[in-house]
């Protein structure tokens, strides 16, 4: 199964809950969707695929590796900027992160990555003086390969701040929540599973765990990592 | 797409000539005590000077941040001034270097061990000093494999990712070299931006390997002369 980094430790627990339920153990890919998008386009062979956007999911649609009909929404998330526990930078609203007091803005490859896509759109929309808040804060971006490198930085770096998703900050304490982005702000975050053709166990164990991760006992997991129900 | 790829492009010219210019004085001096002189911890200098060959270039970009981090040995807390290397072309260049230094080392340690030391010791019997008899007779007869250990050295420093990403990152304009361009474009699937850079590493590549070849391949005819 490749899945998006952001994912990690709420599909583990997923696995296990559905291993506890007599299925069978599923071997993961994690990465940045983009890195895993482009590993299915040369041919990666993968029983099952979730983006953290659909930008990627429709990548790999159109390449023809999805099986018709199997895909859905599992899960929404939102955008939080982050920073060092020593940091004393803080925000109120989007805006104040022009002029704002760090080095650094750590967030996934805004031309790739999804979080950065997410984050580059929302800074976009955001007018601040004569033009928008991303052309302000550009020079300040330090683009990770995903959402869990971005993560890294703000843990090592004071004078950084990150843009990760919510539930990264949901379990561990290494970073501390400085603002959440508004739900009224960009599209909503949405987290696309389907089959992917080619794969070992389509019409049998991965169908199974598909319908799993929709019911209640993943369902409730993803909720307690701090992804949206949709 | 050609602006990025020809800033990648020189960024990566840079600090792949800076590297060599920090690294060769350091790995020929380096190379130069070790093939001559037997000292204490000669051994373990030989091991330290190799291991960024043998480690992951992860773990070496893991070991720098370590020592570079703000609580880190040579970091700002400790250190009192920011060395300002993470996330700057300087930490881009500071990564290559490491990476760079086990082959310069290496390849000038062969050249100094072929060169027969009684020459030297034949130019102090004529009264030159141990210094002057290095720099007039034994650096002369090593610049071909100095040539090529520089030569070496740069194309490790060209080629560096996993340590100089680490320590460096891979921002556009700023600490993006060729190897970051490649990873960032097949990562975004812009498949023309990846061949264009592609095409430029293969050049960098093929030039720096024809002329290595050319270098350590032919034999100093003053070397053989002299014998």
């Amino acid at each position: 199964m490749f899945a998006a980094a952001s994912l990690e430790g709420a599909l583990v627990e997923v696995a296990e809950a559905f291993g506890e339920s007599g299925g069978l153990p599923i071997t993961f890919n994690f990465a940045a969707s983009n890195a895993l998008a482009q590993q299915l386009r040369a041919g990666g062979r993968a029983d099952l695929f979730i983006s953290a956007d659909e930008f990627w999911m429709d990548f790999v649609d159109e390449e023809n590796r999805l099986v018709p009909g199997t895909r859905l929404d599992l899960c929404g998330n939102r955008l939080v900027v982050v920073a060092h526990p020593d940091s004393r930078f803080s925000m109120e609203r989007l805006e104040d992160l022009a002029g704002g007091d760090f080095h650094h803005l750590s967030m996934g490859d805004p031309d790739a990555v999804p979080v950065g896509r997410y984050a580059r759109a929302v800074l976009e929309s955001v007018r601040v003086g004569d033009g928008d808040l991303w052309s302000k804060i550009e020079e300040f971006v330090v683009p990770a390969v995903d959402v869990r490198a971005a993560l890294g930085l703000v843990e090592q770096e004071p004078r950084a701040v990150g843009i990760v998703y919510r539930t990264d900050v949901h379990r561990q304490s290494k970073v501390r929540l400085v603002f959440e982005f508004p739900r009224s702000r960009g599209a909503p975050i949405r987290y696309p599973a389907a089959l992917v053709q080619g794969g070992q166990s389509n019409s049998g164990p991965a169908e199974v765990f598909l319908s799993f991760l929709v019911g209640p006992v993943a369902t409730e997991i993803f909720r307690s990592w701090g992804f949206e129900p949709l | 797409m050609v602006p990025d790829a020809l800033s990648a492009l020189r960024l990566t010219l840079l600090v792949a000539s800076v590297s060599i210019l920090l690294v060769l004085p350091l790995g020929a001096g380096l190379a130069y005590a070790m093939a001559r002189r037997s000292f204490y911890g000669r051994s373990v200098l030989v091991a330290l000077t190799s291991l960024p060959l043998v480690l992951p270039p992860t773990a070496v970009g893991l070991l720098l941040l370590r020592l570079l981090g703000s609580e880190g040995p040579l970091g700002r807390s400790t250190l009192g001034v920011d060395l300002g290397l993470l996330l700057t072309w300087k930490g881009a260049v500071l990564a290559s270097s490491v990476m760079a230094l086990p082959l310069v080392v290496r390849t000038a340690r062969v050249t100094f061990e072929a060169i027969d030391p009684r020459l030297e010791q034949m130019a102090r019997t004529l009264g030159h000093s141990g210094v002057s008899a290095f720099f007039r007779f034994t650096l002369p007869m090593a610049r071909r494999g100095l040539l090529a250990a520089a030569i070496l050295g740069f194309t490790r420093a060209v080629g560096e990712f996993g340590a100089t990403v680490m320590v460096a990152g891979n921002i556009q304009g700023r600490t993006r070299t060729l190897a970051g361009a490649i990873f960032s474009a097949q990562q975004g699937g812009r498949d023309r931006e990846a061949t264009l850079l592609l095409i430029a590493a293969v050049l960098v590549g093929f030039v720096a390997i024809f002329a290595s070849e050319r270098l350590a391949g032919v034999p100093s005819v003053r070397r053989s002369g002299l014998r």
